[in-house]
């Protein structure tokens, strides 16, 4: 699972964007298209939950839009984008963990609020999230998170330094799935 | 050694070049065929799951706007003739015609606010923008392909590769609708 906070997707559209970026990046494994993009453009205000093939029957199009009108939009209208985005890839790996039959051993209550944005545990959130991620990324192989400040376009040495050690970034593949939203 | 087994291994080595061009040539070109077919296969698999979630959207506003016959009709008609569409492209006529029908059924629904605010549209709207995003994303890879495909038996050698191969036409790209925006004519 990849989350990438950009300014502005401009000139593409925040969908063409994702999909560009999930090719380009190729998260999640190669075949089994494992692999989730949550993509924020700040400037747009924009959001785009970005779901690789494989995901397609455990994130639908539906639940994504849910996620991101209950949980995203309200925190990001008042600024609180680190509690947005917590509880969005909370729910996300509640639902992967799910279908995967797996027990997420991280406090899932988090995203348990709904709209409530929870700006003051963001540490604790943050913390709560590297966690998740260390777990699920060992047992996927395919999560992988990163918070960065996109300049606006990916051809940067990006993909190379973190590519890498955590198998992230397989060539996995996404046909446009999941749900956009703006605030 | 002899000069005739040197002229004998020479004749060999450009026979094997020219067999190995051939062989790649012949192949490159079914593989470009075969990478278009597959696309086409992926926005077929999009338009068909679009077309089965129409009937629901028609059901649903159906329940609010029941005098709005036109549209409903044209959608029936628009399935039908898709179902009954052989060539790739029928398909995408009939998948251009549904576009534009979904975006005037989904314009008729503005008017309706009770209807815009029930749940099962709600829900029915995310499922369908969440489709004609993914017709789209699977169209440009079709596009793609086509291109790659039509570019390569316009050149020389591709050309003649595709001849040999029986792929004398060119495929054809699957422009996106621009008519789609047209307003409804609103009556009263």
């Amino acid at each position: 699972m990849a989350v990438v906070t950009v300014k502005t997707t401009s000139p593409l559209t925040i969908e063409q964007y994702a999909v560009e970026l999930f090719q380009k990046w190729g998260i999640g494994k190669k075949g089994a298209d494992n692999g989730i993009l949550v993509l924020v453009a700040v400037a747009d205000r924009k959001v785009r939950i970005e779901v690789g093939y494989g995901l397609e029957g455990a994130v639908t199009d539906l639940e994504s839009k849910m996620i991101i009108e209950d949980y995203m939009i309200p925190a990001f209208k008042k600024g609180a984008y680190d509690a947005g985005v917590s509880a969005c890839v909370v729910s996300l790996a509640k639902l992967i963990s799910a279908e995967y039959g797996v027990k997420l051993a991280v406090d899932t209550k988090l995203a348990g609020a709904p709209g409530r944005a929870r700006r003051a545990s963001a540490g604790g959130g943050l913390l709560t999230l590297l966690l998740f991620i260390l777990i699920f990324g060992f047992r996927f192989g395919t999560i992988f998170f990163l918070m960065g400040s996109g300049r606006g376009y990916w051809s940067g040495g990006g993909r190379g330094s973190f590519g890498g050690g955590f198998g992230g970034f397989g060539g996995g593949l996404s046909g446009g799935g999941g749900a956009s939203g703006s605030w | 050694m002899k000069p005739v087994l040197i002229v004998l291994g020479a004749i060999l080595l450009v026979a094997l070049l020219i067999g190995g061009w051939l062989i790649g040539g012949l192949n490159h070109v079914v593989r470009l065929d075969e990478t278009v077919n597959s696309a086409w296969a992926q926005v077929e698999n999009q338009l068909q799951r679009r077309n089965d979630l129409v009937p629901n959207l028609v059901n649903t506003v159906k329940g609010y706007a029941a005098h709005e016959k036109g549209i409903f009709t044209r959608v029936t008609e628009l399935r039908s003739q898709w179902a009954k569409a052989g060539t790739t492209e029928e398909k995408i006529e009939a998948a251009k015609g549904m576009t534009s029908a979904i975006s005037r059924l989904l314009l008729v629904a503005e008017n309706y606010p009770q209807l815009k605010a029930s749940q099962n549209f709600l829900a029915l709207q995310s499922q369908l923008e969440g489709t004609e995003n993914r017709i789209a994303v699977e169209r440009m890879r079709y596009n793609n392909s086509v291109r790659a495909f039509n570019a390569y038996r316009r050149t020389i050698f591709g050309a003649f590769f595709a001849s040999l191969r029986g792929l004398t036409q060119p495929r054809e790209y699957f422009e996106a609708v621009e008519a789609a925006k047209e307003v409804p004519v609103v009556k009263f």
